[in-house]
Formats: C-alpha cells, structure tokens, sequence
C-alpha cells in the first residue's frame, strides 16, 4: 500500500517536473536565427583579419564605441591593402585620424542592393558620399551588404579621403583664381538672429529684449545666398573658378554696364565681378568626361565650356571644381532686359483714385493667365492725364528699348465696344515729384524722357514698342537722357517710371490699362 | 419511484392502502437476500436499511448480511445508510443479489440526485441528457472563482471559456455549442427555482470590463448545479435553446445548530517567465533606427531625435530617452486576497434556516483590480401546518472594484501601454542632469501614453448591488395533489465612475473634431424583475409498476431595465474628477429604458414502468411582448402569439432487465433518447415593433423611424435530438456517459440587408439557420479503494461540429480588432478570414521575380520588395486584394473536456482539475501589435529576426514605417493555436483530528489555481473571452492573463 503511494506521488511529480520544463513557447522564436545578427558591427570588423588595420584605428580613435552602439551604421571598411595608401601624417594626428575614419562611417543602415542607381549618404564627418551597387565614390565595394544586429559592412578596395567641399577649395586657392577667391571672401558677413541670441533684459522702455553681445551671431556668404549654397554638403554642384586673366577678360567685358554716380572703380569692379560669378556655378555635377559644350548656370544663362581651357580639375566632396583659363560668356545674356509688373505701381497721380484699380487676373488668346491693372474713371472721378508710377532700379548704364503690353479687350471692363487706350510712357529722377496740389494730394512728375501718347488697339496681345522720346527736364546730377529717341541710362541709380492718361476727363478716353513694361538693353 | 418528499408521500399512501393485502402477501413472500460491504475496507456493514419502496424494510445485521421480502423479483432493492451512497439494487430475477458494496456519500456515483426543476432523480433514473455537480460546500476552490468559471471541466459539453483574469470577471457559458449569431447563447441559469438574470443590460464604461452578476452568488452557497443538456430544457419554453442550468443552495439544513468559520488568505502571482519577451533599450533603438530609415526623415533628423543624440550636453532630453524601463515588469504586481467566511445552520422542526455571510477582499494580478465583496444569505424552510410549507430564500450581495482599461483601448488601458511603450522612456519627469522629478513623465515623443501616470492617477469603480430573493409556498392539497407557488425579486444595480487623467495621457478627437484631454464617465445600470412560477403536482404510483408524475403550471416575468450614461471632457484640472466638473459643451448623456414581459404556461408528465422503461413529455406554450403580433404558423390566442413547445424523451433500463442478471460486472447500462422543441427568445425586447430614435440634425433634435415594425418575429426555433447511453460497471466503480447530439436552429434572427430607398441599413428577421451536432463522454471511476487511500479519478470530452445552413446573403463578414470574421453557409460561425503567408521574400531579386503587388487602402498598388512577406495569390491576378482572403482559422475547439482526480489518504486529501482545450485557432491581436513592425511600438525579441539584407531566410519581414507594402496585414501570421492543458487547480486538504469539546471540525487547505498552463500560445494566456458575441470567439485583445494563486484556507467546525 504504501509502495502504491511512493509510486503514484512519484508519478505525478515526475510528470509535472517533465511538462513543466517545456514550458517556454518562446524560446524558438526568439532565438536568433541568423548568426549575423548577433554579433555588432565592431565585432564583425575584427573578426575579418584583412580589415585590422581599419578596426585599429577605430579602437584608436574611440570610434568602435560608436559601432558596437545600439544605432545602425553603413560601415565602409578598406582591406589592409587599401589603407596603407593613407597618408602617415593623417595617421599621427588623431584628430586627421579620427576624421578620417569617420568619413567611412554612415548612419542608417543602407543596402547596395536597394540602390536603383546612385544614392549620395551622409557619413559621420558630414560629408557625403556616392554609393551605388559596386562602388562608393572611387572605391570598389568587394564585398557588400554584410548585415549585423546593427546595421551592414562593406569591404572596399580604396580609402575614402575626406574631400574640401567647392566653398572650402575655393576659399583656399592663393594662387590660381585668386581674384574669384578674394571676391568671395569679401562676401562673407554676419547677421544677428533674435530667436538664437541670448536675451539679456528687456528694455524698460521700449519693452524689446537686450541682446548679450556676441550671441545670435549668424555667418553668412552673400554671394552664395545669390548663387549657389557652395559650402552645403547636401546639394551638388559643378564650379568653375576663372583664373585672374579670364576674370579680368570677363569683367571688362561687362565692367561698362555698371557706371556708378560716383564713378567708383571699385564698386563697378564688384558689380562686374559678381555679374560674372553669378553664372560659374551649375547644378549636378558633371564629370570632366561628360562636359557638354555648353552648360546652363544656375541662374539659367549658358556658360560655354571650353574643355581645352581646363587648367584643374577637384573633386569636391560637394561637387566637382574647374579651373578654367576662359568662359567667353555672351554679353547678352549677361545684361538682361527688366520687366516692371503693371499690377505693382508705387504710387498714383492722386492717392485717392488707388481705389479705382482693377487688379486683375486674365487668360491671354494662348490661354495663358497674365495679372494686369486696369484703371477705369467714373464720371464723379475723372481726372486728365492721370497716372500710376513704377520704381525702377537695377538698369544697366546702356540704352534701353521700351515696350508696353496692354491688352485692350472688353471682357470684363465695360466699355461696349473698345476703342483705343492712348496712353504714354515718362522716366523721370526720383527726387523730381513734387506736391503740385496740397488740397487734393496731386503730385506732378518732372521727367527726363518723355515718349509719346501711342494707341493701344483692342486684342492685341503683343507687347508695343515705344519710340521716339524726346528730353524732357533734365536735372541736376541726371542719370538718364534721350539718345536717338530711346531711354539710356547713364549712371546706375533708382528711377520713376510714369504711365499716363490721355489728357482728358472724358469717361473711358482716358484709362489706364497695363500688364507689364519691359526695357530691353541694346548691347553695343 | 418517489421523486421527492412530495412524491414520496403520496407513494407511501398508495400502499398503505394497500397495507393488508401486502402484509399477507409478504408474509409468505419470496425473500431477497445479500450482503452489504464497504467499498474501501471489503468489511460487512451492519445497520444499512435495505427497502423495496412502500412495501418492506430490513437492517443488514452484523455480518452486513439481509433478508428482505419482496413483491416480485423484478423489485428494486433501496439501500441507503448515513454516511453512504444511497444505491438502487435491481433484483434481475436474482434470489440472492451478489455482495453491494457501498462507497462514502460524497461518491461521484451514477445514483446521484440530480435536482430537476420539479423533483430530484438519481442518475441512474433520468431520462434525459443531465448532468449533476456536488460542490459538497465548495470550500476548496480558489476564492477566485465563481459559479460560472467553476463549472469549467467539469461537465462534459459545457464549454466554459474565462474572460480574463480579473477577479470575479466570470466566463462565456457555451453548452453543446452554439445556437444563434445575435441572440444569447449562454444557458438559462435558475437559482433556486427562480431564473437568474445574467443578461447584461448595455455595456460597462470601463473598456474591456463586463459585469458578471454570478460574482454575487457565492460559491460556498452552492450545493448543486445540475446541467439540462437536452431537449428537457424545453420546459423552460423559449429560454431553453441553450439548454439550462439549475443551481440550488444551502438546502436541507439540519435541525442541530451549526457553524461553520471559513478563512482563506491567497497570494496572487505572476511569474517573470510569464512575461512576454520584449525588447529592452539596446534592442529596441535599432529596430527603431531600421524603422526610421523608411521614414521621410534624412540621416541628420534621424540622428537628431532626443533618443539617437548620444550627446550628453547638446541633447537637453538626453536622461528623458536614454534608460531601459521594463514598463511590463511595472504593470503586474503580486496581491493577496483575504476571505471570510461564516455560516450558522440550524433550527427545529418548524423552522429551518441556513444564514452564510462572506467578506472578501481580492487583488488580483495588476496594481487595479482590486475587489471588495460583501454577501448575505438567508435560506428558511417553514412548516406552517402539517400541509402548509414555505420556503424562502434571500440574498443580498454588494461588490466594489477598482479597475482600469483593458482590451483594445492604446491611448488607455495601462495593460496594452506597458507592452508597446518604448523603453528608453522613463515613468517619471527629469531633466537635463539627469535629477529626477516626483510627477510622471507626459507623453512621449511619440505621442504614447505613460502607463504609470494611467495607473496611479486613473480612477475608475464599479459598484454592484444584487437583492435576489423568493418565497416559495406549497400546500398539499391531497395525498397526490399539491399546489406551488414561488413569488420572487430581483434588483440589482450597477453604478460606475469613471476618471482618466490628462496628465501623461495622449488626447483624443471627438467625432466633431473637439480635441479631448481628460476623460470622464458616469454610469448607473438597473434592473427590476419580477417572477412567479405556479403549479399544480399529481405523483402516484399505480400498482408498483407504473409510476406517474405530472406537472401543470405557468410562469411569469415582468423585466424592466434602465441605464444612464454621462461621458465628459476636459475638467480644469486632473483634480477635479467628477463628470459634473468636465466641459458642458462636450458633455454625452445618453440612456436606455427596456421592459418585457414573458408567460409561460407548462406540461409536464414523467411515467416509468416497472423501474426499466422511462417516458418525460414536456410541452410550453409562451407569450411574450417581444414577440410579434402576428407570427406565422403559431397558434393564436386572443390577439397574442403562443410558442407551443412539445418535447419527449424515453428511456431503458437495459441492465434491470432479467436476461442481463449474468453479466455481473454490469451495474447499470441504460440508452435514452429525447427529442423535442426549445426557443430562444433574446430577440430584442423592440424588434418586433416599430419605433423611433432621437436624431440630431445640424443642432436641431428630431425623431425618426428607427427600423420597420416585423409583426410575424418569433423567437429562434431551437430543435434537439439527443441519443445517450448510461452505463455502471464493477459496483459503480467505473461510470461512463455517453451522448451524441444535433441541435437544428430554425427562424434564426439575422440583420437582412434592406434595400437603401428604405433609410435602414437591415431589417431583424428570422431568416437564418444553424446545425450544431456533437459527441460528449464522460468517464468516472475509482481506481484504488483502500481502507486508507483512494483515488478517484474522472474524465470528460466533448466535440461539436458547428454550421450554418441558412443566411439571407451567402456569407456575413465582420470586423473586429483589425480581424475579419466570416460566417457563410456550410461552414461554422465566425471564422477568421485572411491572407495566407508563405514566408518572406529573401532578396529584392525574389520579390521582383515573383511580380506580385499588394493594393492598399486607397488602391494603389505596391510592388513586393525583399523581406515583403510572401501573400499567397489565390487567384493568380499578381495582385493581393480582399479576393486573396480565404478562411485562415477556426475558434471553435476540436474538443473540450476536463479531468478531475481526488486521492486520500488518511486524514490527508488531494484534488485536482486538469481542463483542456484542444484545435481551436485564437487571433493574437496583442502579439500583432507587437510585431507589426511599422510603428514605434516596442516590439518582441522575435522581430530581431526581422529581415535586414539580400540572401536572409526568415519568417519576420522588414521593418517598415506605415507598412506601405501590408506586411502587417490580416493574416495567418497573426493566427495560432490556442489549444491548451491546464492544471486548473489541485488543493491539498487535512482534516486535523481534534479532542477539543466545541470544535466539530477543523481543516486545513492549500490550493493552487492555475499554477501549470502547457500551451504553444503566444500571449500571455491561451483562455480569453474579449466578447460574449459568438461572431467574436478567439480575439485576444490583450486582456489581464489568468492569475496564479496559491490560497490557504481553514474551515473550522462549531
């Protein structure tokens, strides 16, 4: 009986301590499958024996913390064989070092094949690198997409040089180039940013915060702001850096555009320069193998690639930099004709009639949509000769041929049957406005040029060209005059431009009907 | 046979009339002699009364030896002694029975009484498929259970699946299947001849929670649950199609007072191996880094976020994202439970009456279940005269319990936020120096809740009240007639608050755009009912051969249910925690009034003949205002139309018959066979009516048509046919019950589609069907009897087949928790319905090759790429859609069962419950939030598995933000096995030997409760019930798992 008992009580414990240790339905699913993905990345780089030298410097520069963290990387390791193509000045500095290495590490785990073509990534040193299927820049990837638990090793055949982005290249260049150097130094400058300056009180007064000195201070290029943003990693661009002749040729070539009132060679020189410069930097990079005869800036004009004129060439961790001994720009593209947008006058004759302004948008006979203003006199309103004025600045010191477009139709401005709009077209200084009525705040212009009243005729969608101005007053210290009945600019400065009414008070003889102005230079 | 004290009576009557006629015969009567032994020693027992019912008696004398005078030798020996078995002994022909032996009276034997709703039946007698539980004063059981969970394997074909582990939660009650898609397809539970409301009257505020009315039935009240299985639940007339389930308490107290002292102390567990395995910091930040990358985010942004910027100095949240919390391990703590009982019987030979009273304090697993339980009852018979008795039974119990959101609630429920919260965060506020602050971390940066802040500062309650009390009144009119008559109460009361903080809670958007912050809620739920069930009695036995009883009467509920919901927003403050405080513009108010009314007029006739052939007959006739005026095919009375529900059965005792008396192994072998009508009349208390609903049209509040009244809807049609074998072999040691079934549901209610002209998207009509056919067995056998050790041991199975035969449109599909669920005809109900995956692509070249797309929401199509999975194409068009889905799993078990084994030795006993579920498919939804990949959820260890490169062979695809490519889709990936064997419980018990004078008793328990589960189940637990909906078995939402306990009790004797 009681051998009955030990046996039953035995039974049972021994089945309950049986099932009881196959109880972890997890176990097999859990389990890491793959054996890769147990190990990290810095494990991975020192179990091959061909990339010890690559895993001593990262043990070197502390960077194998960083592999066998719990991010993802894209590890691109050179063979021993590669790396002894390293400079040995690099390998003494740890700070080079550090750099160095850190320029063959990505974060993100990327796949070479999930790369349709080329991917640019961002390595630890900030720069980025080209990576397609087999290569990463110039290297060869030997062996790719070794996956880990925290990310993927490629072995490649060259090393990956921390290259000089095309702002750093350029700034560095003493020698060749160096007028293009210089003027983009010069460009270098400063603002103050609020949101990221430190507040120190506030002004009891005013209530506006007291900056600390020296904080919020942001540096900036103005000439890459214009251009091109040359020292940004992320966006690829192909330069070309005009040695001091070429510079000099293409300067003096557009240097006459640019008279000042003061006569200034210096201030003419660098609006010269930048005029030139605007047009060196291209989008994409474009490999010396692949150089078209001509390129398109990135401000659209074509810059004309002459290969036999390559002094240098740089590859550029951005992009791709040439010295080039010649760019033979066309002139005319490089001074262009200037638009003045009839919706966007200054001021009027009389402040009061602003009002009377049809801003308005309409399809063209292409179907294309233009903005235009059109201005309508009621009986109660009408006023003789009125007129709508237009800042202009930024004219080059040449001649200029003047064309109104002014589409007469009767769509939507209620006249039956449209006549012509006669009106005309004045340029005047700026300081020659004068207050002719104080009463009512009727201004009167002073003008230099004067064209005369033409005819707009309905459905007519090209623009008209407006000739045979006369002078009209010419101040003191003028910078416009008449020659051979066109407007020509003489000194760069700011001028008013005036579109008028017929002289009349007659309802609807003397509207005013604009979509644009254009001065077209005529390049002599 | 006599049935019960009643019945007994009148019998006894009979032959005293008979008396002197008798008495001469028995004079000369042939005798039937035999002897009586223990089952456990083999010793003679003298003493034990050996009776042929209402014609003689005899004691067995000191060598347990008989002579007792018999009308016939196809007589039935009675043989019942205190502290024994009460066993029926056929004579079979036999001048000398061969040795009775008698086993303890708390034998699991086949002449048990089962407790019918009219009179009690040993087993043996029954006609009819019944199955019969003794809780002998369920003073073993965990204090975790309930009447309901209790039940689970231990009747065979009464599936009983627990919700979840909160304390007192309950469990869906499925007996032999199912029988309907939107009616009830719980049992009728009647609680000491009264019906025990367990509807449940709109759902509880508090996500994921039910409240389960059995948690005011206390477990120790219960002496019996005896299970209808079959067509004898047609008694109960339109209540009946899932059968029945009576449970009847603390009867027949003694006249000697007693008290009985119960005190139980448990300690909750959840064991760390029980945790899921999820990622922890180093993990987790590269699968977030993997998943990042397939974000719009550049390498610089990536590399910037507050938890990839190593940089101490330049990184300001550096200590807020830099840790590794284990936020699971923090949402599971340990608790004890503390339990009083105490009961004092006693009384005279006037009155009788049992008065129990139970406190207990409960914890359950998480730091927010805990439950407070307060319970009364008082059971009183009366003798008012000689023919006049009452007997009364009321109960009054009161539950509070604190509780948190579960289920399917991510912004909310602490559960659900300690698995997929990320990590690296921590619980509470630091800063930039890593010095920690007392108030808890706010939303992260991925806009997660903080599921410490929900747990210490979410306040949410629920209270339940429960008055459930009846009076029962009989007078014997004659010696065959008697009158009855039961007139009871049931009120109950559910009142919930609601509170979730705004403080490290995401916000949400109302449906008008209203950004939310806190949330607060009000509920109060009542339910008044009123029942009576009268009826006339007629018992008598003719000539000893042929034994009738008969049963007319009628029964009648008057049910009225009312709820009141307030839901509000954006108090001032976190303080301020009362939905009278929240924002009135957003305030919800909103309620429900129902009431029904239910008559039941009844037959019932019980005929045996000569003890071998049995015959029931039922028949109902039902009225009930949710019924239609006008239902076809039904008998009409006045206006009203009646469910007339006949049902029968027969059966024979096989083994009394002469020609058996040699097979002397054989105890009993008896066949049954019942067939019959039943219906279930959960049709909505309105559907049969036309009404309207409040409708809010650009701020204007009107009412409008809410359906279309349906005057011929009836209740659903319920037909059982059950065949069944009882059989006893080897002096009641081995005991087997065999049953086949097949249920057919007619008139089952099913949402027709409407066309659109008529402004409703269904109509409720009676347009469904569905067949349910099974196989249930049922093994119990006493293995060793030794004077000092025996061990009993018990086995239960049971299978069904489930299918729908009738739908108004060829399939139904449904969704719920991202799953779909399909019921179409000729397949079972609510089947998962998906994609079917075939492994991971291992190279883009692969996926390329194979030129399959997936066309997602806005259908567009996506080509598969390497570490796609592999979507089976079941139409060979190159694009997975919605036609590729095909049935991906089924929640219904192959089989269910249950075995139970008890050994004693000495003074030392041991019980214990194995329950297992074998070849039902479950949905972890929990498991698919977890390895979808394609959010910043934290995800399991098993996703470090995910794929990462060309040439790897896996089964975890990418790690995709978004999951352009629906790899995380509906799908045999989210599909298991939910099979299961549990040690369900196992006590230990010792009944300490006492000289002391006052005490009766003392004895001391230690049970364990679930402590083994074996399952290939992936969550925490393979048993949850997310639903009672039948269309939504099988979805693991991610409630509380099941808890661990290991209990202490000791039951003291006074």
């Amino acid at each position: 009986m009681i051998n009955n008992k030990v046996k039953y009580l035995l039974m049972l414990i021994c089945s309950v301590a049986l099932l009881s240790a196959c109880k972890k339905q997890w176990d097999q699913r859990t389990a890491i499958a793959n054996q890769q993905l147990s190990v990290t990345l810095m494990e991975q780089i020192k179990a091959n024996p061909n990339l010890s030298t690559f895993a001593k410097y990262l043990t070197q520069t502390g960077l194998d913390q960083v592999l066998a963290s719990s991010k993802t990387f894209t590890v691109f390791a050179p063979t021993n064989t590669a790396m002894q193509s390293l400079d040995p000045a690099i390998a003494s500095d740890p700070v080079q070092l550090r750099l160095f290495i850190s320029n063959h590490i990505a974060n993100q785990t990327y796949l070479a094949s999930g790369i349709q073509s080329s991917i640019r990534i961002h390595v630890l040193t900030g720069k980025n690198v080209t990576f397609t299927r087999t290569t990463v820049e110039d290297a060869n990837i030997t062996t790719a997409d070794q996956y880990v638990s925290n990310g993927s090793l490629n072995i490649i055949d060259k090393i990956l040089p921390v290259k000089l982005n095309i702002s750093d290249f350029v700034r560095g260049l003493t020698t060749v180039g160096a007028l293009q150097s210089t003027y983009i130094k010069s460009q270098d400058t400063t603002y103050v940013d609020t949101t990221q300056a430190t507040v120190q009180s506030l002004d009891p007064k005013t209530g506006k915060p007291i900056l600390v000195p020296g904080t919020g201070v942001v540096k900036y290029n103005k000439y890459f702001k214009k251009t091109a943003a040359l020292d940004n990693e992320d966006s690829t661009y192909t330069y070309i850096v005009l040695t001091d002749v070429a510079m000099t040729t293409e300067r003096g070539k557009v240097s006459k555009y640019f008279t000042t009132v003061t006569n200034s060679t210096d201030t003419t020189n660098m609006l010269a320069s930048f005029n030139v410069l605007k047009d060196v930097a291209i989008r994409g990079m474009v490999k010396p193998a692949d150089l078209p005869a001509s390129l398109k800036s990135v401000n659209g004009v074509t810059v004309p690639i002459d290969k036999s004129a390559i002094v240098q060439t740089y590859n550029a961790s951005n992009g791709i930099v040439y010295v080039m001994s010649a760019v033979n720009f066309n002139v005319s593209e490089k001074i262009t004709p200037i638009t003045i947008q009839g919706e966007f006058p200054s001021f009027f004759m009389r402040a009061d009639r602003a009002s009377l302004a049809q801003y308005r948008i309409r399809p063209d006979n292409n179907g294309k949509t233009y903005n235009d203003m059109f201005l309508q006199f009621s009986s109660s309103t009408t006023l003789a000769s009125f007129f709508a004025a237009y800042r202009v600045s930024g004219l080059n010191t040449c001649q200029y041929r003047v064309y109104l477009r002014a589409v007469n139709d009767t769509a939507f401005n209620h006249i039956a049957n449209p006549g012509n709009i006669s009106q005309r077209i004045t340029f005047g200084q700026v300081s020659s406005i004068v207050v002719s009525d104080a009463a009512t705040g009727t201004l009167a212009a002073t003008t230099a040029v004067n064209y005369p009243y033409q005819n707009s005729t309905p459905y007519n969608y090209t623009p008209m060209e407006y000739t045979g101005a006369t002078a009209g007053t010419v101040t003191a210290n003028s910078t416009i005059n008449v020659v051979g009945g066109r407007l020509n600019v003489t000194k760069l400065s700011t001028i008013n431009m005036y579109l008028q009414g017929a002289n009349t008070t007659t309802v609807n003889a003397n509207n005013l009907l604009i979509d644009y102005i254009r001065l077209d230079p005529v390049i002599q | 046979m006599a049935q019960q004290p009643g019945g007994k009576s009148a019998s006894m009557a009979d032959s005293v009339a008979r008396y002197r006629q008798d008495s001469i015969a028995r004079a000369n009567a042939p005798k039937a002699t035999g002897n009586i032994k223990d089952g456990a020693t083999g010793k003679p027992v003298s003493g034990v009364s050996v009776s042929v019912e209402g014609y003689s008696a005899a004691l067995t004398d000191d060598h347990g030896h008989f002579s007792v005078s018999v009308p016939g030798y196809d007589a039935v020996l009675v043989v019942s002694f205190q502290g024994y078995q009460k066993k029926y002994v056929p004579l079979k022909g036999l001048h000398t029975v061969p040795d009775v032996i008698l086993f303890e009276d708390t034998y699991s034997s086949i002449y048990d009484e089962a407790k019918l709703p009219f009179s009690n039946v040993p087993a043996s007698r029954l006609s009819n498929a019944v199955s019969s539980v003794n809780t002998f004063g369920a003073w073993e059981p965990s204090k975790l259970e309930t009447a309901d969970s209790y039940l689970q394997g231990k009747v065979a074909g009464l599936n009983v699946v627990r919700r979840s582990g909160t304390p007192n939660i309950g469990a869906n009650l499925f007996l032999r299947g199912f029988s309907s898609l939107y009616g009830t397809n719980a049992p009728l539970i009647v609680l000491d001849g009264m019906i025990f409301d367990t509807q449940r009257y709109g759902n509880s505020i508090i996500a994921g929670h039910v409240t389960n009315p059995f948690e005011t039935l206390d477990l120790h009240d219960v002496d019996n649950i005896t299970v209808l299985k079959d067509a004898q639940a047609g008694i109960y007339g339109t209540k009946g199609a899932n059968g029945v389930i009576l449970i009847t308490t603390n009867t027949n107290p003694d006249l000697a007072t007693k008290i009985d002292l119960g005190l139980y102390s448990s300690y909750n567990y959840m064991p760390q191996s029980d945790l899921l395995p999820l990622m922890q910091s180093k993990d987790y930040r590269v699968y977030l880094s993997d998943l990042l990358h397939t974000t719009p985010l550049s390498q610089d942004q990536i590399a910037s976020l507050p938890f990839m910027n190593d940089n101490v100095a330049s990184n300001p949240d550096y200590y807020a994202y830099h840790n590794n919390t284990n936020w699971q391990k923090q949402s599971f703590a340990n608790g004890y439970n503390k339990n009083v009982d105490l009961r004092v019987t006693g009384g005279d030979n006037i009155a009788r009456y049992v008065l129990s009273m139970q406190y207990g304090n409960n914890k359950g697993i998480t730091p927010y279940t805990d439950l407070t339980k307060y319970s009364t009852r008082f059971n009183g018979n009366l003798n008012i005269s000689k023919n006049f008795t009452i007997n009364t039974t009321l109960a009054f119990a009161y539950n509070s319990q604190n509780l948190k959101d579960q289920g399917a609630s991510p912004k909310t429920s602490p559960m659900f936020l300690s698995l997929v919260k990320s990590p690296l965060l921590r619980a509470q506020q630091v800063n930039s120096s890593g010095i920690e602050s007392p108030n808890q971390a706010d939303v992260d940066i991925f806009n997660y809740s903080n599921p410490a802040a929900l747990l210490s500062k979410t306040q949410e309650s629920n209270q339940y009240y429960r008055f459930f009390g009846n009076f029962d009144f009989k007078y014997q009119i004659s010696k065959f007639f008697a009158a009855q008559t039961l007139i009871g109460v049931t009120a109950d009361k559910v009142r919930e608050n609601t509170f979730i903080p705004r403080a490290g809670v995401t916000g949400d958007t109302l449906a008008n755009g209203q950004i939310i912050f806190n949330r607060l809620g009000s509920q109060v739920q009542r339910l008044f009912n009123l029942y009576s069930d009268t009826y006339l009695s007629y018992n008598r036995t003719f000539n000893r051969i042929h034994q009738l009883n008969a049963y007319a009467g009628m029964r009648y509920t008057q049910s009225n249910n009312y709820s009141n919901i307030d839901l509000g927003y954006n108090s001032a403050i976190d303080q301020l925690v009362s939905v009278t405080y929240s924002v009135p513009a957003l305030r919800v108010a909103g309620g429900d009034l129902g009431a029904y009314r239910w008559f039941s007029d009844y037959f019932n006739v019980n005929y045996q003949l000569s003890n071998k052939y049995i015959f029931g007959f039922n028949v109902t006739a039902d009225a009930s205002s949710r019924f239609g005026t006008n239902v076809p095919g039904s008998l009409h009375l006045g206006g009203t139309s009646y469910a007339v529900l006949p049902s029968g059965s027969a059966a024979w005792i096989m083994s009394s018959e002469r020609f058996m008396s040699g097979l002397k192994f054989i105890e009993l072998l008896k066949l049954r066979a019942s067939y019959g009508l039943t219906g279930n009349d959960d049709i909505g208390n309105y559907a049969a009516r036309q009404y309207y609903v409040s409708q809010n049209l650009l701020g204007q509040q009107g009412l409008v048509r809410g359906n279309f009244g349906n005057p011929g809807l009836q209740w659903e049609l319920n037909r059982k046919l059950d065949l069944g074998m009882d059989a006893s072999f080897l002096q009641d040691r081995l005991n087997v019950t065999a049953d086949y079934y097949r249920n057919v549901t007619d008139k089952m209610i099913t949402q027709t589609p409407a066309p659109t002209v008529s402004g409703t998207s269904y109509a409720i009509t009676n347009d469904g069907g569905m067949e349910t056919k099974g196989v249930e067995l049922s093994v119990n056998g006493r293995i060793i009897s030794k004077p000092n050790f025996k061990w009993d041991l018990g086995f239960n199975i049971a299978t069904y087949r489930n299918k729908i035969t009738k739908l108004p449109a060829n399939n139904l599909i449904n969704q719920y928790a991202g799953a779909n669920i399909i019921t179409s005809i000729g397949s079972p109900v609510a089947e998962f319905y998906g994609y079917k995956t075939n492994g991971v692509y291992a190279s883009n070249a692969e996926a390329a090759a194979a030129g399959i797309s997936v066309k997602n929401a806005a259908g567009t199509l996506i080509p598969q790429q390497g570490g796609d999975m592999r979507f089976v194409d079941v139409n060979g068009d190159k694009v997975i859609d919605s036609k590729d889905m095909q049935v991906i799993g089924n929640p219904n078990p192959s089989f269910v069962g249950g075995v139970t084994t008890g050994f004693t030795y000495k003074k030392f006993s041991l019980n214990a419950l194995v329950s297992f579920v074998k070849g039902n498919q479950v949905y972890n939804y929990t498991r698919r939030m977890l390895e979808s990949e394609n959010n910043f959820y934290n995800q399991t260890l098993a996703v470090n598995n995910r794929w990462r490169g060309d040439g790897q062979v896996t089964s975890i695809p990418r790690a995709s933000y978004g999951d352009p490519s629906g790899n995380s889709a509906f799908s045999d990936r989210w599909i298991e096995d939910g099979s299961y064997i549990r040690l369900r419980s196992v006590t230990a018990s010792y009944d300490v030997p006492l000289k002391a004078k006052y005490f009766k008793y003392v004895k001391v328990y230690v049970t364990g409760y679930n402590l083994l589960t074996f399952t290939k189940y992936l969550g925490y637990d393979p048993e949850f019930a997310a639903n009672e909906n039948v269309l939504l078995q099988g979805i693991d939402n991610g409630l509380e798992p099941q808890i661990k306990n290991i209990q202490l009790g000791i039951r003291v004797g006074i």
